[in-house]
């Protein structure tokens, strides 16, 4: 069946590190939406169709609309602090599915 | 793509060719330096403020305009949301009067390092086509050719 009404997806692959160090799962989830929303406000985080799609030691995989990845990417680089800590979300592959996304991301880290 | 930088020593993240130190630039101007008949150089304004006369002398001598991503990054809440439309307004103007445009982080510790596609987006968000996006970036590779 053809979904007709879907909106395009673009999954962002990232490293995630508050003082150096990879956040638990919980404090990760928690960091990221509360970036986020505090960054888009209520109505442009829902327009953005933001989801995170997996989240394990310091790397996952967050999914967001086709137009506006480059708005996410731009949210994620301007992650600068967390709870007065040093904190960094940075964005390594973009890709239309988790597979491929996930894939390169293993890729980049293979090469560093 | 390269990056304009202000310290030395600092490792090029992902994407990024060359890190450059602003001191290392011969034309790199910033602290509010007169437009003077400087050709090729790179103008740096932490208040982004600029008149359209300034920008089309600018233009003229195939000088650059520097917009930094630690401006916008290091800048909380309504800060940032201002710095963000005063970029935007200078990306009009400089669009109106054929002003290159630049951009870079200017770090001074590697937590401010930004990657090449991080770099990408800020210029995606401040209103670049991607033709521009395009110019700008042989722009700062013509522009950091002249060192000290």
């Amino acid at each position: 069946m053809k979904v007709i009404g879907a909106f395009k997806k673009r999954y962002i692959a990232f490293r995630l590190s508050v003082d150096g160090q990879p956040p638990t799962e919980e404090a990760a989830k928690n960091l990221i939406y509360r970036h986020f929303l505090s960054f888009f406000g209520e109505l442009g985080f829902s327009g953005l169709g933001f989801k995170i799609i997996n989240y394990q030691n310091g790397r996952g995989i967050i999914r967001c609309h086709k137009d506006r990845h480059a708005e996410a990417i731009f949210c994620m680089a301007c992650l600068t602090e967390w709870s007065s800590k040093k904190a960094r979300m940075e964005p390594i592959v973009s890709s239309g599915t988790i597979f491929k996304a996930g894939q390169k991301a293993e890729e980049e880290r293979g090469k560093s | 793509m390269l990056d304009i930088v202000c310290a030395d020593g600092l490792e090029p993240p992902l994407g990024i060719k060359q890190l450059i130190s602003s001191s290392r630039l011969k034309n790199f101007c910033d602290k509010n330096q007169a437009i003077e008949k400087k050709r090729k150089a790179i103008f740096y304004r932490e208040s982004y403020e600029f008149k359209e006369g300034e920008l089309k002398k600018l233009a003229s001598l195939g000088s650059a305009v520097l917009l930094s991503f630690s401006d916008v990054a290091y800048q909380k809440g309504i800060r940032r949301g201002i710095v963000l439309s005063k970029m935007k307004i200078l990306v009009e103007m400089c669009r109106r009067t054929g002003c290159r445009m630049v951009f870079a982080t200017l770090a001074q510790e590697p937590n401010m390092l930004r990657n090449a596609k991080e770099i990408e987006s800020f210029m995606k968000v401040v209103g670049l086509r991607p033709n521009e996006i395009e110019a700008s970036k042989k722009s700062i590779e013509e522009l950091c050719g002249a060192r000290k």
